[in-house]
């Protein structure tokens, strides 16, 4: 077998390529020093000028997140944080109001974004994207705000949403992810600083893609942002996020919130496509996603859909979910989970069935290289009053490597005796024949694992948006190309 | 074209191939006939580079070069064509994007530009019907759920595209019922020009009556026992394969 | 209220003041206080543990147990009436006590040997906690502790025993609150071959804990048939442990299938240590009325080029409760496993509750594993279609649900057993489910 090994040495070669969104932006920066205490939180607060009830809801956070311990049932392994080396604020530079339109921000923050593929300007509305983007804890630039209020929408960062459409926050803020929730939740709610707020109003379809990108730049920086998207009757919208940071040998903390409620009827389709920096071949370095993102299906006959395609950060820990409250509504999750080097995944999802006629479809596809662990962990929960719920479930592994591991850890309870549950997995690497096949043909072996590796995302690649598929489809090349044994 | 001198190859220590010659000039069309387990598939499998096979001896020279120096993909890239016995599903890969990928990396080690999409979809289906497919078996995975029969016909229309110099057929004729054996062999026929080879193995004579072939050789434990023209293949199927150990044993040719 | 931990004390001073069985080996003294420190320390498993995550122990730690048996005897027509098998080698172990009397072991095969474990305890010390760690089960350390009685088998290599064994295991009823402690070995030599059923049933509706632990050791191309069959009361709690160690080539089939006790607990392991070994590891559960049922399984895949089939099918019917964990976990350069785990359920009323966790952990590439769990009904139109032959619905669907839970028993090689768990099984279904 001395042609097998030759061709092992080849795909460790491809598989040893460079992050590629790693270089770090030379700006000023204000930042909070490392430390959390409840004057970070109040420093946070009087920065952002916030209102006096979303104080006490991050003190009582605070306090809360003060009482718990941190989480160990995932299939990860990481030295313990010291909560006190990160700092919880950091912003770029800027007049103290913030901009107010792309001409008022840093041109070199904007040559990141270039850098980074992201539509900022007027490329933006050629491309029909509008962005909202996060630049460690501010939102820096939001374009075709005043577009999309014509239509009533409102897209715009958080924190201006705090001040703008107070009550909205006030009714919606912690009511899909409590900040007793989980350790994460509790310390994203306590320090967040921005992100993304989405209101589509009733009847509405959102007329573009809604888009937000996140970059850590700043180093011992944690990002905690918060989105909160809300869909109201009939509404519809389609919103993509997106993530990097700079190659750090630090290991640095995202521990994010996303809330979507989905009202009668509404539909929020929410893809993401996750590189933050995985750390370096050895694992030193790299991001912590620490994640927390849950839908609610409120409303008759709505619809979430989360789709994700995660590929970079050392540790991801991570179950966007969906409460399927309202009757007939449907909750979809659609994920590729990329692992290589030393990355850890820990990633699924939960489906809640609470509403009659409910379903929910799981597809997660999971590739592991290197010496990476990549674990499925998945709820479906059916309750006593969840008459006639359907879900179907598929997660299918694929190994390259003999120094990796894949792992499925799905959990179905079922209280209904009138649901159908059905689940499927399996684990397998690459087969020789389909690779030989490929050869056969002409094709050299990076790329006939590359085509064999997208033919195994198709069903998840189809529901990203196509600026977001062409996106994602390189991505998981970078990540992985050509990989095999 | 092709030339195959004294080849002996074992898998996991067990020798299959004992000593294998045999050359195959432009233009013509050689079958390989044998018994089950005489190293037929063997055979196709080294020169296609098929990994897992030790040669312990021998050689395979195609177009002057030594043909096992080479990774799979350049010996395809070079023009040698092998049509599967079991053709591979890949789930999620379209029948098209496998075409395209392979007509372009075989035009790319021509030194010529990717087809565009254009040219390559009037192309594409002036092959389809040679095999009589139709064009929606290009919009799924390859050989996804097809037929027997489905995934022999997306054989030739590949070996079609490609424009192989040297084309093997391993028991392109298994599975298939008479009216797609027709299908096929007109297929395959139609691709016969003096400066392509092709070498077709199967067990049974049958295919030979659609693909009429210049030479014949028997297989049989590892080395070629016999060889002769197409008469040679009706005297095997009327007497069978024991008459050949009767009086070929050890006698290689 | 008694914490879980405060079963110890009770249990340890049984254990201090009870003549256990094998009080003179030294040996099994030490093994015995390790088992009672260790139980000290971890007491009760509790729902905490991942493990015990949807099955509660607390109603047991809330009884006090009897340790000692009334005297009670049955009639050997008694006997043979709730035997599964006629034609067979039988140990009967009534109320916790071997009967010498009930058991049939006259003209056992040369090459293999049946004792009671209070007789038989001295020739197993190399085997005994071999295959279960005592460190990580409560429940281990307990029976670890106060085993008194059960069965050993042993089969010397190149024999094939063709007879099969039950070990029959009868709770009177006469003992109300009853516990029992049993600890069965089983231990082939290389090229053997063995059938074994146990064979778990209360005779009336008393209050009883069984606590057992099986230890299994196939040396190499040996090849277990290893059945069992729970009927206890439906006030009873069981627990079992099942563990076995495999040799290379070697073949394990084990088929459990559980209809009794109020709450069963079942874990079902087995290490697959050499090359080409191979394990068959099916179960049934069917429970009602207000039935807790809990299996977890685990399949160590060690070594390269083993395999491992698993199937396991549950009916469930009023306010029942069941559970299936099953793991398959591939180890580091246990390259060409090939392992298959499936868990397929029936609810047929409301109230009934199943939880299905199969679970995958895999550290090799070149293997073929695959897991399916669904949670279903019956077929309507497969009802439909048989009430358009003729049958009425209460018939149909009972022939449904019965050709849904047999198809576990596929895989017994031996027609005799097979025919006997199905009948069983019929016995046991609702009459027109819901």
């Amino acid at each position: 077998m001395v042609i097998y090994m030759a061709e092992q040495q080849q795909i460790d070669e491809v598989l040893a390529s460079d992050y590629q969104a790693g270089f770090v932006t030379d700006i000023e920066s204000d930042s909070l020093p490392p430390g959390l205490s409840e004057d970070t939180v109040r420093d946070i607060s009087r920065i952002k000028g916030e209102p006096e009830f979303l104080l006490e809801w991050r003190l009582q956070a605070y306090r809360h997140w003060l009482t718990l311990e941190t989480p160990e049932w995932a299939h990860v392994h990481y030295p313990e944080i010291d909560f006190q080396k990160i700092s919880y604020y950091s912003a770029p530079k800027a007049k103290t109001d913030g901009p107010k339109s792309l001409d008022e921000v840093d041109p070199e923050l904007l040559r990141t974004y270039e850098k980074l593929g992201v539509p900022l300007d007027e490329r933006a509305r050629l491309a029909g994207v509008a962005v909202d983007a996060v630049f460690d804890s501010v939102s820096v630039a939001n374009t075709f705000q005043d577009k999309l209020a014509e239509d009533g929408i409102i897209f715009m960062p958080f924190s201006k949403a705090v001040h703008e459409h107070p009550e909205l926050i006030k009714k919606y803020l912690g009511s899909v992810v409590s900040y007793k929730d989980n350790f994460y939740a509790a310390l994203n709610s306590a320090v967040f600083s921005d992100g993304s707020f989405v209101y589509i109003p009733k009847g509405t379809r959102c007329p573009m893609e809604l888009s937000t990108y996140f970059r850590i730049n700043a180093a011992n920086t944690g990002q905690f942002e918060r989105t909160l998207i809300i869909a109201d009757d009939d509404a519809y919208v389609s919103y993509l996020e997106g993530c990097t940071a700079p190659m750090r040998d630090e290991n640095q903390l995202h521990a994010a919130v996303v809330e979507l409620v989905a009202h009668d009827r509404a539909e929020i389709k929410y893809s993401t496509v996750q590189n933050w920096y995985p750390g370096d071949k050895n694992g030193v370095g790299g991001i912590f996603n620490f994640v927390t993102k849950r839908a609610l299906c409120r409303g008759v006959s709505s619809k979430v859909s989360w789709t994700q395609v995660e590929t970079g950060s050392a540790i991801t820990w991570k179950y966007p979910s969906v409460i399927l409250q309202g009757d007939n509504s449907v909750g979809e999750f659609y994920s590729v989970a990329v692992t290589n080097n030393m990355q850890q995944a820990d990633t699924g999802t939960k489906m809640i069935h609470l509403g009659k006629n409910t379903s929910s479809t799981v597809i997660a596809k999971g590739i592991s290289a290197g010496r990476s662990q990549n674990a499925y962990r998945g709820l479906i929960r059916i309750g006593p009053n969840a008459e006639n719920a359907r879900n179907y479930t598929e997660c299918d592994s694929l190994l390259m490597g003999d120094q990796c591991g894949a792992h499925t850890f799905p959990y179905i309870e079922v209280k209904n005796p009138t649901a159908q549950v059905e689940h499927e997995a399996s684990t397998s690497k690459i087969s020789e024949d389909q690779l030989f096949y490929c050869k056969q043909r002409g094709l050299d072996t990076e790329d006939a694992v590359s085509m064999i590796v997208n033919g195994f995302c198709k069903q998840v690649m189809r529901q990203l948006p196509m600026e977001f598929a062409v996106e994602a489809q390189n991505l998981l090349g970078l990540s992985l190309e050509g990989s095999v044994g | 074209m092709l030339e195959i001198k004294n080849l002996h190859a074992s898998i996991d220590g067990k020798e299959i191939l004992r000593g294998i010659n045999l050359t195959v000039n432009a233009g013509e069309v050689h079958a390989i006939m044998g018994p089950n387990g005489s190293g037929k598939s063997t055979l196709s499998n080294i020169i296609a580079g098929r990994d897992g096979y030790d040669i312990t001896q021998g050689e395979v020279i195609y177009k002057g070069d030594n043909l096992l120096d080479m990774p799979a993909e350049v010996r395809a890239q070079r023009g040698v064509f092998l049509a599967f016995q079991y053709p591979v599903e890949i789930p999620g890969v379209s029948n098209i994007y496998l075409l395209k990928a392979a007509l372009n990396a075989v035009r790319k080690y021509q030194g010529l530009d990717d087809l565009d999409a254009i040219d390559f979809l009037t192309l594409v289906r002036s092959k389809l019907e040679l095999v009589q497919m139709d064009e929606q078996f290009l919009h799924r995975g390859v050989n996804e759920g097809f037929s027997g029969g489905e995934k022999k016909r997306n054989e030739i229309l590949q070996m079609a595209l490609l424009e192989p110099s040297l084309a093997i057929l391993d028991e392109t004729d298994s599975g298939l019922d008479i009216d797609a054996l027709k299908v096929v062999s007109e297929g395959v026929n139609a691709l016969r020009s003096p400066e392509r080879s092709i070498v077709m193995i199967t067990h049974y004579q049958r295919l030979l009556d659609y693909i009429v072939p210049d030479y014949v050789h028997v297989l049989s434990n590892g080395q070629i026992v016999k060889s002769g023209d197409k008469e040679l293949a009706k005297e095997l199927e009327a007497k069978g394969y024991s008459w050949i150990h009767d009086t070929a044993e050890g006698q290689p040719i | 209220m008694k914490q879980l931990t405060d079963l110890v004390t009770p249990f340890a001073t049984i254990a201090a003041d009870k003549q256990l069985a094998g009080d003179d080996l030294a040996w099994l003294k030490k093994l015995r206080l390790q088992a009672l420190d260790q139980f000290n320390r971890a007491g009760l498993p509790a729902k905490k543990q991942e493990d015990w995550k949807y099955t509660s122990l607390w109603a047991l730690s809330q009884q006090d147990f009897i340790h000692q048996a009334n005297p009670s005897d049955i009639s050997a027509a008694q006997c043979d009436q709730v035997a599964l098998l006629q034609d067979s080698y039988r140990v009967v172990i009534i109320d916790g006590v071997y009967s010498a009397e009930h058991s049939q072991l006259t003209g056992l095969q040369t090459g293999l040997t049946i004792s009671p474990l209070s007789s038989g305890l001295d020739q197993v010390q190399s085997y005994i906690g071999q295959q279960v760690d005592i460190e990580k089960a409560g429940l281990n350390a307990l029976n670890t502790l106060l085993m008194n009685e059960g069965v050993v088998i042993t089969v010397d290599s190149d024999t094939q025993v063709l007879t099969p064994i039950e070990i029959l295991v009868i709770n009177t009823g006469s003992t109300n609150n009853l516990a029992i402690h049993l600890r069965n070995i089983i231990v082939l030599a290389d090229h053997s071959q063995l059938t074994v059923i146990e064979h778990y049933i209360g005779l009336a509706e008393s209050t009883s804990f069984t606590n057992v632990v099986s230890e299994v050791v196939l040396k190499e191309n040996a090849e277990l048939n290893h059945y069992k069959l729970q009927q206890e009361s439906s006030n009873a709690t069981h627990i079992a442990t099942l563990a076995a160690k495999q040799a290379a080539n070697s073949l394990w089939r084990s088929s459990n299938i559980s209809l009794g006790a109020k709450l069963a607990r079942n874990d079902v392991h087995t290490q697959l240590l050499g090359e080409q070994a191979h394990v068959v590891m099916d179960g049934l559960y069917l429970a009602d009325s207000e039935q807790h049922v809990d299996f977890h399984t685990r399949i160590d895949h060690a070594v390269p080029n083993t395999s491992s089939e698993e199937l396991f099918k549950g009916v469930l019917n009023d306010n029942s409760h069941a559970v299936f964990n099953g793991k398959v976990i591939v180890h580091k350069h246990a390259q060409k496993t090939d392992a298959n785990q499936q868990n397929h359920n029936l609810l047929l009323s409301r109230g009934c509750e199943i939880d299905s966790k199969p679970e995958m952990e895999i550290y090799a590439d070149d293997v073929k594993c695959a897991h399916g769990s669904t949670v279903g009904q019956i077929n309507e139109d497969q009802l439909f279609f048989l009430r358009a032959r003729g049958l009425d619905e209460a018939s149909a669907r009972n022939l449904l649900t019965h050709a849904f839970a047999v198809d576990v028993l596929d895989r017994i090689p031996a027609e005799q057993i097979r025919n006997a768990f199905s009948k069983v099984i019929e016995q046991h279904l609702p009459h027109g489910g819901s």
